[in-house]
């Protein structure tokens, strides 16, 4: 499915690139059609620097991103943008990944307008309102703006808006890191019910090993921007 | 609703009916009448009349039209220009990022009003007298503070998770920039645009009081007040009045300002 | 040594009025670490705020807070503010708490000259020997709070709250926003201070597992049950008690159906009805608080008179 061949990315800082953090450091990691493999480790081991590389919204110093036997790290623009559409990303902070501007329903429909998905608003809507009701969220909560909403409606939202694409893969970035519990687990449960549904492949980002536990198929621990040890 | 704001805007709405209605309620302000020189205010000339016999009223609400119609068209120049090269700087970073910020900076390092005192003098020479003149030559130092902001503001909204979503769902550069960068950025810059144009009535002013901005016999404050100075002693309303609206134009788009930076960010805070 | 009556904080605010802390009472033991779990939005940072009289001017607090005999609310702001610090220290969440411009050290030994009059010499011994105490390293005394990492600058802050020596510790979130790891480092800090008595509000349940004597579960404003841990963690009473823990990745990871109610206007009766697989028809009515085997609940099941 996708698969990551050698990836190295260092982090230059200081006036003249003196001091080099190498955030992640010749990693090979492959994930399967519908598999979901968790990646876990401290904050600054690399792995979110990782999953980015692997939807290359970073790119990589070193190494190639294969997605479905094409190497995205050889395409340029407008064909990323489009291979773009079938890997999408869950990010740590729901209340950060909307346009404050702009109501649910618009960031929603986002993608479709985008890529030119839906002929008519009529279209568009039917779309959304299918997926709104998928996660668990009602009509009226497309009309409000992200700061009328709570942390786990939003992750809610930020699902319906990745699902809109229809993705084979996603990162799912610490999703859940800043909900409570009983969200955790309700928002878990519903990326595992997609997952099922869909046949879409997850990265799981996360650094509670037992969270890795439950979601994953298999568990890769990654420590100073290298994969140190692998379980499933 | 703010009451700094509506100090400031209804300041502000005072002078743009005055001026307005200039043609109106004013006599000609060109009219000169030797015999009536010098008068103090009167009903019949209410702020007086200068060393010409000009009735300095309709002076006065004539020199509106020009100081609010001239800050107006620079600051929109400014605005534009600076926010545009700002947020592609901001934005795009690299080398591009590199060069406009140095050229920020040596801006940034030339005291305004000799820069621009040195720019009309080069205009002038070059094209010979004119309103666009000292447009140009403000627009040239004014630029600079709204790049500099806008370029602060977009490099913080790019490190933002919503910036990097849109990424993800396959946006392009340009339209990250136009659609999300941008519009989120207009709050801070709104509020610079409005406490700039205080700054910039007091740019032509000082301008024409040196004798460099727009040019006689079109009434412009600035310039009364420099050939008012004369008579500072025995014709002192020749330089209050003018001197009054100066102050009270500025006042009202500070107080416009402030009231909208108070709401813009409370506002932000609550989100 | 602590104890809350009927304690209620209400915020008006445009779209209505909150009730973040709805007719609380409770008691802090002598010694004892008492943890109050709850989610975001079950007002468990207002009622920590509110016993230390923190909370913004537009809270209206009615009820009683009585700490070694005296009630809190009735004390003028000098009286109180002999009380913060000294006798009630107060650990606030991570990261943004600590003055930059400061050295660590300065702002841990403020306590003790302003309270004890303490010259500085003897009161930097001590933080000396408390930074020791806590695994800092009293040689980073005089570093400034961004030189350190964000476990370490939790340990100065509980170093802070410890150096005045103070009856009661309230520690507000110690966890919030660190790694598993690090967290595991911020309860053995929490055991070295372990004799002290201690009111802990936190989200994170294994955190209250490591260290809590007794256990407080606050809900949408309301502490709905009130149990020593061990109990608790083997067999939870209140149905939102259990929902939350049944939610723990390690136990099963299943979440409790629908939304939290908003604070505005929530259910009347019961405020976890609308969510509660055991939601009977008196569940409409308010519970009242039941008292069990030395445990307390606040739901019609364990009512006797109900039992059918």
């Amino acid at each position: 499915m996708i698969e990551g061949i050698g990836i190295r990315k260092v982090y230059k800082s200081g006036i003249f690139g003196g001091k080099a953090v190498v955030a992640v450091d010749r990693v090979d990691i492959r994930i399967g059609e519908c598999e979901t493999v968790a990646l876990v480790g401290e904050s600054g081991s690399g792995k979110s620097t990782l999953g980015r590389i692997l939807l290359m919204l970073i790119k990589p110093d070193e190494g190639r991103v294969v997605f479905d036997g094409i190497d995205l790290t050889k395409l340029k623009g407008k064909e990323l943008r489009r291979i773009r559409t079938k890997m999408q990303l869950i990010p740590q902070n729901p209340e950060e990944a909307f346009d404050p501007r702009w109501k649910i329903y618009d960031s929603i429909a986002e993608p479709l307008r985008i890529h030119k998905l839906a002929d008519s608003r009529k279209e568009e809507e039917g779309v959304i309102l299918e997926l709104i009701k998928a996660v668990g969220l009602k009509e009226e909560h497309l009309d409000r703006y992200p700061h009328e909403l709570s942390g786990g409606e939003l992750q809610r939202a930020v699902i319906a808006r990745a699902l809109t694409l229809n993705p084979k893969f996603m990162v799912c970035d610490e999703p859940t890191s800043m909900l409570d519990i009983s969200t955790q687990a309700s928002i878990v449960r519903l990326l595992m019910e997609f997952q099922k549904k869909l046949g879409i492949s997850y990265l799981f980002i996360t650094h509670d090993l037992e969270l890795a536990k439950v979601v994953a198929d298999r568990i890769l621990v990654m420590k100073n921007g290298k994969i140190v040890a692998e379980q499933s | 609703m703010n009451r700094l704001c509506v100090t400031g805007l209804g300041i502000i709405l005072l002078m743009v009916i005055l001026g307005l209605l200039a043609p109106l309620i004013a006599k000609n302000p060109y009219k000169t009448d030797l015999k009536d020189r010098l008068e103090p205010p009167s009903l019949k000339h209410p702020f007086g009349t200068d060393q010409l016999g000009r009735d300095l009223f309709s002076r006065v609400l004539w020199g509106a039209r020009t100081s609010l119609f001239v800050a107006l068209t620079i600051s929109l120049i400014s605005m534009s220009l600076g926010c545009i090269i700002g947020a592609v700087s901001g934005y795009f970073g690299g080398i591009i990022d590199d060069i406009i910020g140095r050229i920020i900076d040596v801006f940034l390092a030339i005291p305004e009003l000799v820069f621009n005192i040195a720019l009309v003098g080069i205009f002038c020479a070059a094209y010979g007298v004119s309103t666009w003149n000292v447009i140009l030559a403000v627009v040239i130092t004014n630029w600079v503070s709204y790049a500099r902001i806008t370029r602060g503001i977009v490099l913080s909204l790019k490190e933002r998770e919503f910036v990097l979503c849109a990424k993800a769902i396959g946006a392009g550069e340009w339209y990250i920039l136009l659609r999300h960068v941008i519009p989120n950025s207009i709050g801070p810059i709104v509020v610079l645009a409005t406490l700039n144009m205080g700054n910039v009535i007091m740019t032509i002013a000082s301008l024409g009081f040196l004798g460099l901005g727009i040019q006689p016999p079109t009434p412009e404050w600035g310039q009364m007040i420099n050939a008012g100075k004369d008579y500072i002693t025995t014709a002192p309303w020749l330089t209050f009045f003018p001197g009054l609206f100066i102050a009270l134009s500025v006042l009202g788009f500070n107080l416009l300002g402030e009231g909208l930076r108070d709401v813009l960010e409370r506002r932000s805070f609550i989100e | 040594m602590l104890e809350i009556e009927d304690l209620k904080v209400y915020f008006r605010t445009n779209a209505g009025i909150v009730k973040a802390v709805d007719d609380v009472s409770f008691e802090v033991r002598k010694g004892e670490n008492f943890t109050i779990i709850g989610e975001s939005g079950s007002g468990k940072s207002v009622l920590a705020q509110a016993i230390l009289r923190l909370l913004p001017k537009n809270a209206e607090i009615c009820g009683r807070i009585i700490f070694n005999g005296k009630d809190l609310l009735k004390l003028s702001e000098k009286e109180m503010r002999r009380i913060r610090g000294k006798e009630i220290a107060w650990i606030p969440q991570s990261q943004t708490s600590l003055n930059p411009v400061l050295n660590v050290g300065f702002q841990c030994a403020e306590p003790l000259m302003e309270h004890f009059r303490m010259d500085k010499k003897s009161a930097f011994a001590r933080i000396i020997r408390i930074f020791e105490f806590l695994g800092i390293g009293g040689n980073r005394i005089r570093e400034y709070p961004h030189q350190f990492s964000g476990g370490m600058r939790q340990r100065v802050l509980v170093a802070m709250g410890i150096s005045a020596d103070p009856k009661l510790i309230i520690a507000d979130e110690p966890t919030k926003g660190l790694d598993a790891s690090k967290r595991s480092q911020i309860v053995e800090l929490f055991r070295k201070i372990g004799d002290k008595t201690m009111l802990i509000i936190t989200h994170d349940i294994n955190f209250a597992e490591n260290l809590a004597d007794r256990i407080a579960v606050m809900y949408c404003g309301k502490i709905v049950e009130v149990s020593p841990a061990k109990e608790f963690f083997r067999e939870p009473l209140h149905p939102y008690s259990r929902g939350l823990l049944d939610s723990l990745p390690s136990r099963g990871l299943k979440p409790i159906k629908g939304f939290q109610p908003s604070m505005i206007n929530p259910p009347k009766g019961c405020r976890f009805r609308e969510r509660c697989e055991f939601a009977r028809e008196i569940c409409k009515d308010e519970p009242p608080l039941i008292s069990l085997n030395g445990r307390f609940v606040r739901c019609w099941l364990y009512d006797r008179g109900n039992w059918d």
